[in-house]
């Protein structure tokens, strides 16, 4: 009975094949979750870009392709699809910084340029994009520092366990912590880089606390962890955030009531258009380094404030959607050994 | 007494039943060889099959221990937290002191067996104790290994990417597994025993068997199974990740369901099951081929589940209307 559907399969496979036109690359995104408001910006960016790429004739097709809840197994059977697909290029955020390469490894051997960014995998024969996530942890601690100098106690909202991410950022504010022996974590609960657990998790572990000067975050955890302290009845402490809208307005919206303050960082979503466009230069031949570092962005300013609440969607995240001009002066500037541009507006 | 009646429904029935995990199988392989051909042509393409089958393999295992547990009417929640588990005791461990990894995996089994003794003593379901052992399991793997890495003994990665001649490794071992689940559960009398005791515990007990002995060794191979997969996902991946095999709990539920078995307990099958494991697997290459927009890819995937699972059920339905 199976022997026979095969035949029959194999009978309709012979009548119909691919047909061939002039050739345009083909671009996949293999993503490994998609349910909070920095992959849906990722997402929308990573269109934007694809619909330029399109329009312009250099790319014929730049599909999505989700996991659910962040399965690296998962991803990685994803990823030997892709290959059977026959893709030119595979953009890479990773459910497993480790659990990939091996199958990454497959796709580079049969010839498929793999560019993997964000959660960037360790194969030191793709191309990475790799983020300095441990900056973003000394970048907090840096600055509640310089509010706080006498010192105090901190609350710590790590993200998701288990994940390189969340080992990043706590090893950033541990290792920048040890500066600064006046501070001391007295709490630490997991937010999973979503605002409602932030919240449920920051409510949870509250009344144990001793009073709090600052909680360094990891993003997506901002506002949760503030609304805790509001809806406990106690003041807001300084709380770092990570460039979502919910986090960026509330900032501005305690601002213009007292003169609340903070910073705001994240890795730009837009990091994703990056990446695509990176896929495109080496699909040219274009000789672009294994290994390049993008530094988070910093809302540090009013100015930028004010300006990134303007053009962040409601839900979304504060973001660059970057041109393929900018991505080869970018590849310029590392080959000479320069700083990337000045973000594109 | 299900027994008897199976037996006046005669071959036939029985051979539309054991056609439903074909089925399901088949309905999600359809459009992925149309579109990939590749993967049913000859042997030139055999690293390819290889390389798309690979990881249905440790599916496959985790499925047949939940295959096990809900032969006897229970149920692992804590299978994927196990999996990851054993793939971070084989990098974090097992690369650095075989005995104590190997001390390691023999608790676990020691644990599992215990969980098979307390389930009898307690009468607690284990949808209760598995869910709370996979807290255990992933706060273990968290502590051996806190971050993903990979430095998995070469024996494990090399036996998962042995080259047999003409047929796909992958298949081999799916295969052999079949083989082995099926005569444990139907030519041992460990395996009648474990269906009695998932059927009807007390006729088990008045013939004079003893069903905590039984819901001990299910268990104990329950976590053999579960080891087997962190084992071999780990061999595949080349990484010890504490939460590298995320939905294994549901897809190997899902696969033995789809392989005909029930979760009232009594009824499963091994080949079955191993049908249902590369059906679940092979959804992640649908979605692939289908390319659903990014918003619908989740969903789509729970309806071609439940499709397959219809769609199997249909021929289980129409087997009974006629034979009984």
């Amino acid at each position: 009975m199976k022997k026979l559907l095969v035949a029959l399969l194999l009978a309709a496979l012979a009548t119909g094949s691919a047909s061939s036109g002039e050739k345009k690359w083909r671009i996949a995104l293999s993503n490994d979750y998609a349910g909070n408001s920095w992959r849906q910006t990722m997402i929308t960016d990573w269109q934007k870009a694809a619909a330029t790429a399109i329009q312009k004739g250099i790319v014929a097709e730049a599909p999505i392709f989700t996991t659910n809840e962040s399965s690296a197994s998962e991803q990685a059977a994803q990823i030997q699809s892709l290959i059977l697909e026959g893709y030119d290029a595979i953009v890479l955020n990773a459910a497993s910084p480790e659990a990939l390469n091996t199958v990454v490894q497959e796709a580079l051997d049969a010839g498929i340029v793999v560019v993997s960014f964000d959660n960037a995998i360790t194969n030191p024969n793709a191309w990475r994009l790799i983020t300095d996530f441990e900056y973003m942890g000394m970048r907090q601690v840096e600055y509640v520092a310089e509010r706080f100098p006498q010192g105090g106690n901190l609350l710590e909202i790590r993200g998701l366990a288990g994940t390189y991410v969340n080992d990043a950022i706590h090893k950033g504010i541990t290792e920048t912590l040890a500066k600064y022996p006046q501070f001391k974590v007295v709490g630490e609960v997991y937010g999973d880089w979503t605002s409602s657990i932030a919240q449920k998790a920051v409510a949870g572990i509250l009344p144990s606390l001793p009073e709090v000067v600052a909680v360094v975050t990891q993003g997506g955890d901002g506002y949760g962890s503030a609304k805790a302290f509001e809806v406990a009845g106690k003041p807001i402490p300084l709380v770092l955030m990570g460039n979502r809208y919910d986090e960026l307005e509330l900032w501005k919206e305690l601002y213009d009531k007292d003169g609340y303050d903070t910073i705001s960082l994240s890795i730009a979503p837009g990091a994703s258009t990056i990446a695509f466009w990176e896929a495109v230069e080496v699909l040219n031949g274009v000789d672009v380094p294994k290994e390049i570092r993008l530094l988070p962005y910093v809302i540090d300013s009013h100015t930028k404030l004010n300006r990134d609440l303007k053009t962040t969607p409601k839900g979304g995240v504060a973001s660059i959607v970057y041109t393929q001009e900018w991505v080869r002066q970018m590849i310029a500037n590392v080959k000479a050994g320069k700083l990337p541009p000045p973000d594109p507006e | 007494m299900v027994r008897s009646l199976d037996a006046r429904r005669g071959g036939l029935a029985r051979y539309t039943e054991s056609l439903v995990p074909v089925v399901s199988l088949l309905v999600v392989l359809i459009p992925i060889v149309w579109r990939q051909p590749v993967l049913i042509s000859p042997s030139r393409y055999y690293a390819m099959q290889t390389m798309a089958l690979a990881l249905a393999i440790p599916i496959v295992l985790a499925s047949l221990g939940q295959m096990l547990a809900m032969s006897i009417g229970e149920i692992d929640f804590s299978m994927e937290n196990l999996v990851s588990l054993v793939t971070c005791v084989m990098g974090a461990v097992m690369s650095r002191n075989v005995a104590l990894g190997i001390l390691l995996l023999l608790g676990i089994l020691v644990v599992y067996a215990l969980i098979g003794a307390f389930i009898h003593l307690k009468k607690l379901p284990s949808i209760i104790i598995t869910i709370g052992m996979s807290f255990v399991w992933t706060g273990l793997a968290i502590t051996i290994q806190p971050t993903p890495g990979g430095n998995i003994p070469a024996i494990a990665s090399d036996f998962m990417r042995l080259k047999p001649p003409w047929v796909p490794y992958p298949i081999v071992l799916a295969a052999l597994l079949a083989l082995a689940g099926h005569f444990l559960m139907f030519k041992t009398g460990f395996g009648i025993l474990a269906r009695g005791v998932g059927d009807n515990v007390k006729s088990i007990q008045q013939s004079g068997h003893s069903a905590i002995r039984v819901r001990i060794m299910v268990f104990a191979l329950v976590g053999l199974f579960g080891i087997m997969a962190g084992v071999s996902l780990a061999g595949l991946t080349n990484a010890a990740d504490p939460l590298l095999a995320k939905n294994y709990t549901l897809l190997s539920v899902a696969a033995v369901i789809l392989g005909g078995g029930a979760f009232a307990g009594g009824k499963v099958s091994a080949a079955g099951t191993v049908f249902g494991a590369f059906a679940m697997h092979l959804v992640v290459h649908l979605l692939v081929v289908l390319k659903i927009s990014t918003d619908w890819q989740a969903g789509v995937k729970g309806f071609i589940i439940l499709f397959a699972l219809y769609i199997g059920g249909f021929f289980k339905r129409a087997g009974k209307i006629r034979y009984i």
